[in-house]
């Protein structure tokens, strides 16, 4: 049978072949299966390792130089009362914040144990800093932090306006002082400071702490089954997901096809080709066979996906229409990117010579791969609107308007569909020109000046 | 008989140069045609516009009666000069892929003629190797299989028997011939004009992409007649040439590829002068020597060339002497 002059069995013969030569080798599956699921298996572990590498429980002197007269007493208090804490103090009214940080606290090491010598208000900041350099060979007698606390820390100079700033505190340490250390060491400091200013100002710190620090509550979605929590981060990341997903089908079909054409060029083999099938024939077959290699990727990963979206019962986060916009994207925006490498494969003698006649390709993708972010963020705004209009950035952003929570009208992802359409062939019938004159060009590779003859001698 | 092959006036240029100038060609089918000349005259770029892997700028052309051998291509085989396998396909494999690509059916008897023919090349054990892990000679056996084992009506050939040893190149001679008798058309470039010779009833001779000589064998070996009596005295010494050199009809004698030479007047009766010089001094051997197409080359390039040319084209198109020596050891 055949379809614009091609015979369909020949074409299909060369994507089976290209197909199977790709999908079915070592490499791929060791690359598409087992790669992931190693780097899968191994978050428990990098998780396990960077919980086992808490810093070690630091000790030694911390010296406050308390310029206000007013808080030394209580952070020399909630210093040494670190040592009997089990998780450090986050130093956010902010609910979120602090779940999150919650959740890192975990990974956080012992805490810092120290005494604290208090130093006269006056002290010269310069020779308190020179014990920071003393070695006493007593890791309890070193001092590791000097905390120099600003006279107006507490309270507003006389000639100060309401609203001024208060003053704050400089910390001072040894070179070796983990930094985790510190950390826990200036959330204490913070609200100690906050605290004793909310005394100084006559407020219960208590209260003040209580009227500021609102609970949120998950938001419930309300369906026609019930009402259940709303999944508000995976709605935000979804979209990213998608693109991800497409930049990966596209990359790894498209560096395929680069490859096994630059092979069969540079073995020879080619021209034995080129005597059973035509050109458009030879390159067709191929970008259809590794169209199956990176659709078979997109499925496998999206599969997962919905299998993990089974499982946690979040199926209904993400529509089926999306998917299958997804894979009529995916499909446009690799016939693009995926003909213009088959004639870079097949303009060049080897993958070394490609690398510059893959730069203005690789630009024009990774800008359409960090374009539709900001899209998926913004997906009405006029610019996304037409930047989801426009080859070769058109289906990473309509794709990621579509699984935003602002999904575009029906019109405009057909006329999308329409111009990628009109796209794909443009590409395809530039690298047509490119493949037929290249493939049997051996010696100097070409730059981008011979690849114009060659599209015009075609 | 109706041509299998026709070429009007056909060119081809890359950017500035052009690497075939206004061929017109036909060639019959079932004939065995060689395409002779040195490397770069133009060989290749012909066959590649016959296969339809090149187009031609100017001129028509036609393959097994359609207007490209693009519709024609299941019916046609071809070893292409340039010469690859797939590295990491087996050889069996390879071969179907082949075969389908050039419309035969998968199954078992695509299986059988794969299987056929690698016993035939003498590969039985080869077929679940992989490709690069075949010698360079037997890879060219595997790629000449690709090229009949669809059985095409047009056999084209280039440069076949380049990195063969003297028993493979009989071999492939011997399936060459075989295929020319089964009825198929058969075309066969080289550059080392002494292997055509041997194989090809019909010459087109390339030179600078322009056909120079077109002609069945026999009316080449008619029209350039003998010019030279190779002679071997049974001793040495100067008495003999003196002899030789003494007949009326004889221009002068001298040695040419290790051998004495008589170099007839133009008018001199070969047949009668091979008499003449074995009567004149006893002699081992007395050969009447036939100009080779490499001399026939030579002489209608010399109008156009200096002597430093001719030198370099005679080099070119005998291949070297091993070439020359594999040909005969293999003829």
């Amino acid at each position: 049978m055949k379809l614009l002059g091609m015979q369909t069995a020949k074409v299909a013969r060369v994507a089976g072949r290209e197909f199977a030569s790709t999908a079915l080798t070592k490499g791929f599956i060791i690359g598409a299966l087992v790669l992931p699921a190693f780097f899968a298996a191994l978050m428990p572990l990098i998780v396990f390792l960077v919980d086992a590498a808490k810093p070690p429980a630091q000790v030694g002197v911390v010296a406050i130089i308390d310029r206000s007269q007013e808080v030394g007493p209580a952070l020399s208090e909630s210093l040494i009362a670190l040592g009997d804490e089990d998780t450090p103090d986050i130093p956010s009214p902010d609910a979120d914040v602090a779940e999150l940080a919650g959740a890192a606290t975990a990974l956080l090491g012992d805490a810092p144990r120290v005494s604290v010598t208090l130093e006269p208000a006056d002290a010269d900041n310069e020779v308190v800093r020179q014990r920071l350099l003393e070695d006493t060979g007593d890791d309890t007698q070193r001092t590791i932090a000097v905390i120099d606390v600003d006279a107006d820390a507490i309270r507003r100079g006389a000639d100060a306006q309401p609203g001024d700033a208060f003053g704050s505190y400089s910390v001072f340490t040894r070179p070796e002082i983990d930094v985790r250390t510190v950390g826990r060491m200036r959330g204490a400091i913070d609200r100690t400071i906050r605290d004793n200013r909310y005394a100084a100002a006559g407020q219960n710190a208590e209260e003040l702490r209580a009227l500021t620090t609102v609970q949120r509550r998950d938001v419930q979605e309300v369906t026609e089954s019930g009402t259940r929590d709303s999944n508000q981060e995976l709605k935000l990341i979804l979209p990213f997901a998608v693109i991800i997903l497409l930049f990966m089908g596209v990359m790894t079909g498209g560096q395929y096809l680069l490859t096994t054409t630059i092979e069969e060029k540079s073995s020879r083999v080619i021209e034995v080709l080129l005597s059973a099938t035509s050109p458009m024939e030879l390159m067709l077959g191929k970008i259809l066979g590794q169209l199956g290699v990176g659709m078979l990727l997109l499925l496998m990963y999206t599969g997962l996906g919905i299998v993990a979206l089974i499982v946690f019962s979040m199926l209904d986060l993400i529509a089926w229409t999306t998917i299958v916009y997804m894979m009529i994207f995916f499909l446009l925006s690799y016939i693009m990117i995926a003909a213009l490498m088959a004639a870079v494969g097949a303009a060049v003698n080897e993958l070394r010579e490609a690398q510059s006649l893959m730069g203005p390709i690789m630009l024009v993708l990774m800008l359409t791969f960090y374009l539709s972010f900001p899209v998926s963020l913004s997906p009405s705004a006029t610019w996304a609107v037409i930047m989801s209009m426009v080859p070769p950035v058109a289906p990473f952003a309509m794709l990621a308007r579509i699984a935003s929570s602002e999904p575009p009208p029906f019109w405009q992802i057909a006329l999308s569909i329409g111009t990628c359409s009109v796209g794909a062939w443009l590409s395809v019938w530039l690298a047509a020109k490119v493949f037929r004159v290249g493939l049997l060009m051996f010696g100097k590779p070409p730059n981008i000046r011979t690849l114009i003859q060659w599209v015009r001698m075609a | 008989m109706s041509n299998a092959i026709r070429m009007n006036g056909v060119r081809k240029t890359f950017g500035p140069k052009v690497a075939v100038e206004g061929i017109d060609l036909s060639v019959p089918e079932g004939s065995l045609h060689g395409f002779i000349g040195p490397n770069g005259a133009g060989k290749t770029t012909t066959i590649r516009m016959i296969m339809a892997i090149l187009f031609p700028d100017r001129g028509d052309l036609e393959v097994l009666g359609r207007k490209s051998a693009v519709e024609s291509k299941d019916r046609i085989g071809y070893l292409p000069e340039e010469r690859g396998v797939y590295k990491k396909m087996k050889v069996a494999p390879f071969l179907e892929h082949m075969g389908r690509l050039k419309g035969l059916d998968a199954g078992p008897s695509l299986r059988k003629a794969t299987r056929d023919w690698l016993d035939r090349v003498g590969l039985p054990d080869v077929a679940q190797k992989k490709c690069e892990e075949l010698s360079k000679g037997m890879q060219q056996k595997v790629q000449f299989i690709a090229s009949v084992l669809h059985e095409p009506d047009l056999l084209i050939l280039d440069e076949p028997f380049s990195g063969l040893d003297p028993v493979n190149m009989r071999l492939l001679r011997d399936l060459i011939r075989e295929q020319h008798e089964g009825g198929r058309t058969v075309i066969f470039s080289t550059h080392v004009m002494v292997q055509a010779e041997q194989l090809c009833d019909h010459i087109v001779m390339i030179h600078n992409g322009k056909k120079v000589l077109d002609d069945p064998l026999g009316t080449i070996r008619s029209r350039y007649e003998p010019t030279a009596v190779w002679y071997e005295p049974m001793s040495d010494g100067p008495t003999a040439d003196a002899a030789v050199s003494a007949i009326e009809g004889v221009a002068g004698v001298g040695e040419h590829d290790g051998h004495r030479e008589a170099l007839l007047s133009e008018h001199a009766d070969a047949g009668v002068m091979v008499g003449r010089i074995a009567a004149a001094a006893p002699m081992a051997r007395v050969e009447l020597h036939r100009p080779s197409l490499e001399d026939i080359f030579i002489e209608i390039v010399s109008a156009d060339a200096d002597t430093d040319e001719l030198q370099q084209l005679r080099a070119a198109v005998r291949g070297g002497e091993n070439a020359a020596s594999e040909a005969e050891v293999g003829s």
